[in-house]
């Protein structure tokens, strides 16, 4: 898996081209658009009308799907280029050009959400000699606390490195004050799996925070089962469990849509045996 | 006929950014003719710049609010009323803040309004939510979310250092901050000597 975060600064990775590929590349579109579109639902926002920030907005694909879903936004990103695209694309909200380790430039209180695709992993990483991440990742939460409301929800898909990452970013935002956690989709496939962060800045008056269910989590079998002696006595040959053809093409769906697959139905003809050829 | 009108509206566009022309221009971005196609693209909103805050780290939150806004070109950009939204994002207005940028850009005949805003906050609220006074919210959206500021400075209040709006897009970043820094700094150190 490439990760352009080793590559080179945010500002000088994202340059002309790349930023092109962006407004015109279907698939790079696509996986923007449903990523924000997941965001967005779980960002669970009271009502329409409301106030969302976009931290690395880019060249405004995300921006797009939150005037779609009736809010008003406002994007920041480090990339000149892609917010010279964003323009071009004449999105409906502003956009400013910031650094999000050195904080959001935004008065206490002001949004009602944020959401952040494919960005806070940049964050993680010591672009001159004298950044350090963890500073960077402190005054990025602290200033996107003070920068929602009570009780704002910000959901930031990112994509993890390895598990220190993980424990980092997330450890940041609970120091500076955040409830909520990590959110994993499709934890069982490795290519559809994404990490979302949905943290809570503080509660308003009777307000629960209800932890989203993530997806593809439905049918998994985390524990361990039960097994006793009677059951034991009943597998066949290699210790495995007697199945029909019908139970393992079954399975076998269920398995690969706990995956994320596209996958037909079940219906009276699934694992039928075809009728005789001449 | 509509051709000659488009040419016409250019060469408004045009002598409104006439370089020799003082204090800020404001003119209208119209969508039905090509020759302006270029002139689209959004700037900031004037209510964007109300919930601006000074990037400076180790500000007090008063320290950091409001940035003085110094407009050079300012874009009027036509869009939908929503009174909804309106209604929604009024409650997080600094209204003070927002008539010294209303100030900024020209005043209210500059972005084509013919009555002027009321100091007090209040009478906004209930002539435009309790008596749904229609003209106020046209008015409100037009000097809200259609006027957009293309060139222009931010000011930072504690430290006067400058954030540069460019082509609608103020910029925050860090190797700006530090180029002011030094302009800003030079004057403080003459007074510590004084």
């Amino acid at each position: 898996m490439s990760r352009p975060e080793h590559v080179a600064p945010p500002e000088l990775f994202y340059s002309r081209d790349e930023a092109k590929k962006y407004a015109t590349s279907s698939r790079m579109r696509e996986i923007q658009t449903s990523l924000t579109e997941r965001a967005i639902e779980l960002l669970a926002l009271p009502d329409e009308n409301s106030y969302v920030l976009d931290i690395g907005c880019g060249s405004g694909l995300s921006g797009e799907c939150l005037t779609e879903a009736g809010h008003v936004w406002v994007g920041c990103d480090i990339s000149k280029d892609m917010l010279e695209v964003s323009k071009e694309q004449e999105v409906e909200g502003d956009v400013i050009l910031n650094d999000m380790g050195q904080g959001l430039p935004f008065r206490p209180g002001t949004f009602d959400g944020c959401v952040s695709i494919s960005a806070i992993q940049w964050l993680c990483n010591a672009e001159t000699s004298t950044s350090n991440p963890y500073r960077r990742l402190l005054t990025f939460f602290t200033s996107l606390y003070r920068s929602l409301v009570q009780g704002g929800r910000a959901v930031l898909q990112w994509y993890p490195e390895n598990p220190q990452q993980m424990e980092l970013v997330t450890s940041c935002a609970m120091r500076c004050g955040f409830g909520g956690g990590l959110l994993v989709d499709y934890p069982h496939s490795t290519r559809a799996k994404k990490y979302f962060l949905v943290i809570y800045a503080g509660q308003r008056d009777g307000q629960i925070h209800k932890a989203p269910k993530a997806l593809g989590t439905e049918d998994a079998q985390n524990e361990a089962r039960f097994e006793n002696k009677r059951d034991r006595a009943h597998k066949g040959k290699r210790g495995r469990e007697d199945i029909s053809k019908k139970e393992w093409v079954k399975n076998k769906k269920q398995r690969q849509r706990a995956q994320g697959k596209a996958v037909p139905e079940d219906s009276k003809y699934t694992a039928r045996r075809r009728g005789p050829k001449f | 006929m509509s051709s000659r009108g488009a040419s016409l509206l250019v060469l408004f566009a045009v002598l409104c950014s006439w370089p020799g022309e003082a204090g800020p221009s404001v003119s209208e971005a119209s969508s039905d003719s090509k020759a302006s196609l270029l002139r689209l693209r959004g700037g900031m909103k004037l209510f964007t710049h109300n919930l601006l805050a000074s990037p400076v780290p180790g500000l007090t939150k008063q320290q950091r609010y409001p940035l003085a806004l110094e407009v050079e070109r300012a874009e009027i950009r036509p869009s939908k009323v929503d009174q909804d939204t309106i209604i929604s994002l009024l409650e997080r207005l600094n209204w003070k803040v927002f008539l010294d940028a209303l100030q900024a850009v020209g005043g209210e005949e500059s972005i084509g309004l013919e009555r002027q805003f009321p100091q007090d906050m209040a009478e906004v609220i209930s002539s435009a939510c309790n008596d749904g006074d229609v003209h106020m919210f046209r008015a409100l959206h037009r000097a809200l979310f259609e006027t957009e500021v293309m060139e222009g400075q931010l000011v930072c209040p504690a430290t006067q250092r400058r954030f540069r709006i460019q082509e609608g897009v103020p910029n925050f970043l860090a190797a700006d901050v530090q180029g002011t820094k030094q302009e800003a700094l030079s004057p403080r150190s003459e007074g510590e000597e004084a």
